[in-house]
């Protein structure tokens, strides 16, 4: 792992993820990180981590098509995985989420002290 | 048909029962018959002897509630401005005068011959039909006031899903930095459609409205969701401007976002069709029907909110159908055409 992460981020709403660009923004100076890629979809999502030169993936859980959590599985089983942090607006989905050995999650609307990174 | 054009004119919900209206005299009539009956059946040894025994008793009753209600209807503004009890023992006194008098016209005659000892037992069952009659009034006019049906009304409009207000928000914060004019077109947008919430809606509206809160429903959706919502407007077949009632547009939109746009991962198309068949508009909305839609039961609720708003406004006048064709779902509304010039 290089000193300044490189970060996933899934959402299928594009203001959700300006957002979560914003923050990261705000916290660079502690937690140096660069958005590699987007994805609007777990599909596009999942391609992109093939090439395995991802860190951290931030991942909205619900999403049309395939959703966060399953998105989640998939990325556990590619030869090299991102960590996984699960933005929500639901905490129901916590519990779901740390029995797939996520890092993190996160609640919606997402605010930066909740950010700070590993 | 009525031509009410707000909740407080809807003819049903016109204050208590008015004596002169024959309808009222109807139901009076249906309600001491049936109480006679009633009697009559307790008292009854012999089924074959009802019928008589029935008529014997009608003969003495139809009149004596006939001239009543003549009575009463003529006294009746009088009689509403006393106090309820007053009134009521009025009522009684009026009626037990009637009844005396039909009795004795009907001795003086010798057409029937009443029982002389029957006066008391006479006299306790009309103290009874009275008090039945004014009780059900009283009820049934709770029922329909006015100002019941206009707080159920603000009851139903209040019921907006804070799913969508949470979503609006976020997105908001989502473009705040990016496009600084865009956040503040969203919350104008936003304050624009709870001014509209908060408004009195008891009134019908010019459909201009409606499709304003609609188009700015839309364009919040539209921040977030993007392209993937799309609305065709059909407004071909529709008059210049009809009256509608208040808010049916855009919760219908919304269902339409939250169940068919929001849960597909394809661009979905919502169309709107606005229609008018000689003295009735007819509204369709439809939208894809998507296999992943979670929410299934919430639907039913927003329609049945509609549904019971359409009732307030127009009664029995109007109608919602909802039909699935084609993997799409459709909602049909239709209610009596009102052009906003005959206001």
């Amino acid at each position: 792992m290089s000193d300044t992460l490189r970060l996933l981020l899934v959402d299928d709403e594009a203001p959700a993820r300006a957002r979560l660009r914003d923050l990261l923004g705000d916290i660079a100076g502690e937690v140096p990180s660069t958005v590699v890629a987007e994805a609007a979809d777990g599909f596009a999502a999942l391609e992109r981590a093939q090439a395995g030169d991802l860190d951290v993936a931030l991942i909205d859980i619900r999403m049309p098509g395939m959703d966060g959590v399953e998105l989640a599985r998939h990325l556990a089983r590619l030869p090299t995985s991102p960590a996984v942090i699960f933005v929500t607006a639901f905490d129901q989905y916590a519990v779901q989420a740390f029995e797939l050995a996520a890092l993190d999650y996160l609640v919606k609307p997402v605010r930066a002290p909740a950010l700070p990174m590993p | 048909m009525s031509q009410a054009r707000s909740i407080r004119e809807n003819p049903r919900l016109a204050g208590p029962q008015d004596l002169r209206k024959p309808e009222t005299w109807v139901h009076v009539m249906l309600v001491v018959n049936s109480g006679a009956a009633l009697g009559v059946l307790a008292a009854n040894r012999d089924w074959r002897f009802f019928f008589a025994e029935f008529f014997e008793l009608a003969v003495l009753i139809e009149p004596v509630t006939l001239a009543s209600l003549a009575m009463l209807g003529l006294g009746s503004s009088w009689l509403a401005r006393l106090p309820r009890w007053l009134g009521a023992v009025l009522v009684v006194l009026l009626v037990l005068l009637v009844m005396a008098a039909v009795r004795g016209f009907f001795a003086a005659t010798h057409l029937i011959e009443p029982e002389a000892a029957g006066f008391s037992r006479a006299s306790l069952w009309v103290v009874i039909g009275v008090a039945l009659v004014l009780g059900w009034f009283e009820m049934s006019g709770r029922a329909r006031s006015p100002a019941l049906a206009e707080a159920r009304l603000l009851a139903l409009t209040a019921r907006i899903r804070p799913h969508f207000l949470f979503n609006a928000l976020n997105a908001v914060l989502g473009v705040m930095r990016s496009d600084p004019r865009r956040a503040e077109t969203a919350l104008e947008e936003l304050a624009d459609l709870f001014r509209v919430l908060m408004r009195e809606n008891a009134d019908l509206v010019p459909l201009s409205e409606e499709i304003l809160v609609a188009r700015q429903y839309i364009n919040l959706e539209r921040l977030r969701l993007g392209e993937r919502v799309r609305v065709r407007w059909d407004m071909t077949a529709c008059p210049p401007d009809p009256l509608v009632p208040p808010l049916m547009l855009q919760p219908l939109l919304e269902n339409a976002v939250y169940h068919g746009i929001e849960p597909a991962t394809e661009p979905g198309e919502i169309t709107i069709r606005f229609e008018r068949t000689d003295s009735r508009l007819r509204m369709e909305l439809s939208n894809p029907m998507s296999a992943a839609d979670s929410h299934k039961h919430g639907n039913q609720m927003a329609l049945n909110n509609i549904r019971e708003r359409l009732m307030l406004f127009f009664d029995l006048e109007a109608t919602m159908t909802t039909q699935v064709s084609a993997g799409r779902f459709h909602v049909a509304i239709e209610f009596p055409y009102r052009p906003v010039a005959q206001r």
